[in-house]
């Protein structure tokens, strides 16, 4: 099947490019993985290279410096550069981690019903109901700022939507005809799930991915912002965090604020706007709204 | 020896009000080759008896006496592990309905494979491809269309890759419930002309279900009519359409119009069939029946042979009346 779901991404991806803020949202995104992966390659950011005198400390834009310094003489475009890196590793391994956790039970629950259901139903309520900032705040406590537990947090605790949304779709899958076809043909309950069932929920956790990986970058920047994020790793909420701190905003560092804050904007409506175009596409009773 | 031996078979199944009586002592046989006709009504048993044989009934479903005989095999003997061997690749079916059963996301030639992947995993996957284009040309699909999703196809054409399906392991015996059931009248010509070609051109049996005594009139060599879960009448189909003995029989045939006679109303069979929960004590058709006299109502007509392998099971057949 690998070919054919090649040239369905590709076919998938031109139908996004074929709406209008989806071709919005494809170029955001693509504007975005550019910086992200090219950029520290042609403007690399050593966070270690501090300005020398008071002068370079929150310097506005200049020649050398084309969107200034930070609080310590840092330049800030590099550091930008540097942050889309590191928001969006964030943002797609913790929804890695989500979509692979979250479709994992939703099939299994779906599937099998019954006492395994309910289990993993209850504990879905239960990761659903767990308020992710005093658990990350103490999770920072115990082990430390790293992006790890970061990533870890935000994946574990995102999850439950797409188990229920999985599991509702499985539900109704198992129930249908080609399910009781390839049943009486012999196959195996592993074979008529990574195969049948997969296949069709595929496209659904597809669609929820996108959005789920705007959710986890935000979660990222809010978490960071409040300080929680790794000093090493600089991401765009590492950046505002500091900015804050050390009083840019009263200081009038708009070159200080603005490109992270401008930078998260852009990679989560770039998601968002092609998350929702592709939802269209692939749930067609969405369609004409 | 006949390739299909069906010998007193009785299923009940479990309900929440009590046991109810599906399939009562059926008995039949089918040679190599032939093609047998079961009709009756819904409810009387028919895909009940055609889901004992390759033994795919649910679980609340009970089979109380009786034996199945493959090529002299036993089948309510064998362990599901040797049953999974005879399925396929000795016995296949095409389900009810089983036009709306591929999956909407895999090619149609894929899905063909199944069984073979299922069943023959030694076979090479190029082997694989082959016989599916081969499969698709035997049921008049030309193979490119293999590539296709479900969705290109008509319904007609679905049937048609349920039939390729079920042929993929070359078995012996072939199960149709309601193959044309579902199909405008064209397109069941289409079906019914196939698995007459395919049963000259491969030589496999078939047992074909239908409560459209057209369906069988048409296509099959002998036919079995069921009532409540009884053989009513049993007989070659021109036996059966020509000189039905069973009231029960008659009536079904008397439900068809005559396309070649004058435009009337066709009669109905007033009534309703009985309910299987509790016994029935007499002929289960009694009812119903426009002839009843007592001994219907106090014992239970048993199947009585008229020649020729014709055998009804009424008190008056073979009478003047």
């Amino acid at each position: 099947m690998a070919p054919e779901t090649r040239s369905s991404v590709v076919r998938i991806a031109r139908l996004v490019w074929a709406d209008r803020l989806g071709r919005v949202g494809l170029l955001l995104l693509a504007a975005t993985f550019v910086v992200a992966i090219l950029g520290p390659i042609v403007l690399p950011f050593d966070p270690t290279l501090v300005g020398t005198s008071a002068k370079t400390i929150l310097a506005p834009p200049s020649g050398g410096h084309w969107l200034g310094t930070d609080e310590l003489g840092r330049d800030v475009l590099r550091e930008t550069i540097q942050g889309a890196q590191v928001s969006l590793l964030v943002g797609l391994v913790a929804t890695a981690i989500s979509m692979l956790v979250g479709s994992f039970i939703g099939i299994a629950a779906g599937y099998t019903l019954g006492l395994a259901d309910d289990i993993l139903m209850r504990l879905t309520d239960f990761f659903l109901a767990l308020p992710t900032l005093p658990l990350i705040i103490a999770l920072a406590a115990l082990f430390g700022q790293s992006t790890v537990i970061l990533i870890l947090v935000i994946g574990l605790t995102s999850w439950p939507s797409t188990a229920r949304i999985v599991r509702s779709q499985v539900l109704s899958l198992r129930e249908r005809q080609f399910i009781t076809r390839v049943r009486s043909l012999g196959a195996t309950d592993y074979r008529i799930v990574t195969s049948h069932i997969l296949a069709n929920v595929l496209p659904l956790i597809f669609a929820n991915t996108v959005l789920v990986i705007a959710g986890s970058i935000l979660s990222e920047a809010t978490l960071a912002f409040l300080g929680l994020g790794d000093p090493v790793h600089v991401s765009w909420g590492t950046m505002l965090h500091f900015a804050f701190e050390t009083g840019a905003t009263g200081r009038g560092a708009w070159w200080y604020i603005l490109p992270p804050g401008i930078g998260i904007v852009v990679v989560v409506l770039g998601f968002i706007l092609s998350g929702h175009t592709l939802d269209r596409i692939l749930n067609p009773r969405l369609r004409n709204r | 020896m006949s390739l299909l031996e069906v010998e007193d078979l009785s299923i009940r199944f479990r309900t929440a009000s009590g046991f109810v009586r599906a399939v009562d002592r059926v008995s039949f046989q089918l040679e190599r080759g032939e093609m047998l006709g079961i009709a009756g009504e819904s409810g009387c048993g028919k895909t009940t008896t055609a889901l004992a044989l390759p033994r795919l009934l649910p679980e609340t479903a009970e089979t109380t006496s009786g034996q199945v005989r493959l090529n002299g095999r036993n089948l309510l003997g064998l362990t599901e592990r040797e049953m999974e061997r005879v399925r396929w690749r000795e016995v296949a079916f095409v389900f009810q309905g089983a036009m709306n059963a591929l999956n909407p996301v895999f090619t149609v030639g894929s899905q063909i494979l199944e069984p073979i992947r299922l069943h023959e995993p030694e076979t090479s996957e190029e082997a694989a491809r082959i016989r599916a284009d081969e499969l698709l040309e035997q049921v008049g699909i030309p193979a490119r269309r293999g590539r296709e999703y479900p969705h290109q196809f008509s319904g007609g054409m679905r049937q048609r890759v349920m039939i390729a399906m079920a042929l993929a392991c070359r078995p012996k015996l072939l199960i149709a419930d309601e193959p044309v059931t579902a199909l405008d009248v064209m397109v069941q010509a289409q079906i019914l002309e196939l698995l007459r070609r395919l049963r000259t051109e491969l030589g496999i049996a078939m047992i074909l279900i239908s409560h459209d005594l057209s369906v069988i009139a048409e296509s099959c060599d002998r036919a079995i009519v069921m009532y409540a879960g009884r053989v009513a009448e049993r007989g070659s189909v021109e036996t059966i359409f020509s000189r039905p003995e069973h009231p029960y029989t008659r009536a079904l045939i008397g439900a068809f119009p005559d396309i070649t006679g004058e435009r009337v109303l066709v009669d109905g069979i007033p009534g309703a069939p009985p309910d299987l929960r509790t016994p029935i004590p007499g002929c289960a058709f009694a009812d119903r029946c426009g002839l009843v006299i007592d001994a219907c109502r106090a014992t239970e007509p048993l199947l009585r042979p008229m020649g020729d392998g014709h055998t009804v099971s009424c008190h008056l057949a073979g009478g003047t009346r």
